[in-house]
């Protein structure tokens, strides 16, 4: 209780702020995890798909490797509308009109999805015999979605409220059965509509991994959050570790009942399947089981004394260089891949790789962070 | 000051890049397998199955007329048995209880080499459920996680129409 006076007593906006980037800095680590499994171990699963086949697990190390790094897009999703609407409540102390915010978030929003096309899938496909045109990956939905979630910022709460509910529980039921992969054969302007917003789908020219609508219901989300945070943040951090619990509480329920809110039934019982979600589109819970423990995550975080700060300093290091880790990061890692392990490793093999990544963009990130923050390079690197 | 607290993080990392090291397994020995949904009107069935199983297993599922002894009876056609094996077990699937056998033999419709069986038998009186994983030997000893998986969630999800 006095450690979080003291930190209350000297509340600067960054101290106040260490729980959202050391929890974008955790997840960050994850996702890096999980693309070292893929250009490194050659580990990586096709993906849990609505359709198609679904990956069972036979041994825990390698699942435990792909689960843990779960965390990582639904996350980013959330945190990116807190920080959507911390960033405009700023701006606009600072004079921004609303069309100067929506602005500037359209523009980044833009820069997104052009770096996913120009820059993103050519990472992609140096692992991959081939990949399609047009690709509709995170970055894409997470600028699709920030465009969106710009128009959506001086909603009232009630409202963000209602909107992330019908989106969380509306997507799930337009998916369609299983038997149907491959059905969407990208014939009709409504064949497309459903790939880019609702069904992850496609062909060798456009495919959808990330459609927008069931993953904007996170940034409604963060937005919703980031209000409270506003607000109140010992309120809401507090809040988080309640919503996060009740969230794994009702993922307990909906996926032992095993229907609605899973997509697909479980397909054993044992703990990996209990755990093993549909992720593409994400399932309820998926989103339940994740955002649980992403919220949780936050709300410890925010309760940390100065010294655990500092022990996780590392975090927020790459947490506060997202857009920046994650594009050098994947070119790293095809590369180590590439010239150390081109037949691939075990799973625990490639771990150490990981690590090594981490290591070499830990300095890298530290100097564009305050590179970051340094005139006039900042006026273009706010946009990345 | 920034590079100070990094070193602390040092030590875990030669910690997690050691226990990797050391205890880093035979690369083919981890992974999972892809299984789809199917429903097969005709046989009167839906379940799961792998996508690709290689060519060193064949997996089998059915639902077969007649009884229980009928299934055994035809088990005991199509392979070298003399008797029918002890039951190794039993599982509670998400429909269907099943008996649990594994043995080996060979399966002359197949060829003269040894395989490896493992069965599971479910049913009643008129209609049984049959699902037979058959692998070579040394396949099944060097993967036993993936195909005991494989077979598991086989007969998990197998259930018969309604």
């Amino acid at each position: 209780m006095d450690n979080v006076q003291t930190l209350e007593s000297k509340s600067s906006p960054s101290s106040r702020l260490f729980a959202v980037d050391a929890l974008r800095g955790l997840i960050i680590i994850l996702m890096a995890l999980d693309h070292a499994n893929f250009f490194v171990a050659h580990k990586h699963s096709p993906g849990e798909y609505w359709g198609s086949g679904f990956p069972i697990y036979y041994d825990s190390l390698t699942f435990m490797t792909r689960f843990v790094t779960h965390l990582a897009a639904p996350g980013f999703f959330f945190l990116m509308g807190v920080g959507m609407l911390l960033f405009a409540e700023s701006q606009q102390k600072h004079g921004w009109s609303k069309w100067a915010v929506i602005r500037h978030f359209l523009i980044r929003g833009v820069v997104l999805i052009a770096l996913q096309q120009l820059v993103v899938n050519r990472a992609w496909e140096l692992a991959s015999d081939g990949w399609p045109t047009i690709y509709i990956g995170v970055l894409v939905a997470l600028g699709a979605t920030m465009i969106i979630g710009s128009l959506l910022l001086w909603l009232k709460p009630i409202y963000l409220l209602i909107l992330a509910v019908v989106l969380f529980v509306g997507t799930e039921f337009l998916v369609p059965a299983p038997e149907l992969w491959g059905a969407n054969q990208l014939a009709t302007v409504s064949d497309y509509l459903n790939t880019i917003l609702l069904v992850p789908s496609g062909n060798a020219t456009l495919w959808s991994n990330y459609p927008i609508l069931p993953w904007l219901e996170l940034v409604v989300f963060g937005i919703l959050f980031g209000g409270w945070l506003k607000r109140d943040q010992n309120q809401a951090y507090s809040g988080a570790i309640k919503i996060g619990l009740g969230f794994l509480l009702a993922f307990l329920v909906v996926r032992y009942l095993d229907g609605f809110g899973n997509i697909l039934p479980r397909m054993g019982n044992t703990w990996i399947d209990y755990l093993n979600l549909v992720k593409y589109p994400p399932s309820i819970t998926f989103t339940l089981l994740t955002m649980g423990l992403n919220l949780v995550l936050l709300g410890v975080l925010a309760k940390a004394n100065e010294k655990i700060q500092t022990f996780f300093y590392p975090l927020v290091v790459f947490g506060k260089a997202p857009l920046f880790f994650y594009v050098i990061h994947l070119f790293l890692y095809a590369g180590l891949g590439m010239w150390l392990a081109p037949e691939g490793t075990s799973i625990a093999g490639m771990y150490p790789y990981w690590l090594l990544g981490l290591l070499l963009l830990f300095p890298v990130c530290l100097l564009y962070g305050r590179l970051k923050h340094h005139p006039p390079v900042n006026k273009v690197l706010r946009y990345l | 000051m920034n590079l100070r607290t990094l070193t602390r993080w040092i030590p875990l990392v030669l910690c997690v890049g050691l226990i990797s090291c050391t205890t880093s397994l035979d690369k083919d020995s981890q992974g999972w397998v892809l299984m789809r949904y199917y429903t097969n009107e005709e046989r009167g069935l839906s379940g799961v199955e792998p996508i690709d199983l290689g060519d060193k297993a064949q997996l089998v599922q059915e639902a077969v007329p007649g009884s229980r002894d009928e299934m055994v009876a035809a088990t005991l056609e199509s392979t070298t048995l003399d008797e029918f094996p002890e039951s190794t077990g039993s599982y509670q699937g998400a429909v269907l209880s099943w008996d649990l056998y594994s043995f080996n033999t060979e399966i002359p419709e197949l060829g003269p080499f040894p395989v490896h069986v493992d069965m599971a038998l479910a049913g009643g009186e008129s209609l049984g459920y049959f699902v037979a994983l058959v692998t070579l030997p040394e396949e099944s000893e060097q993967f036993p996680e993936k195909y005991r998986s494989v077979f598991l969630h086989t007969i998990y999800s197998l259930s018969p129409l309604e």
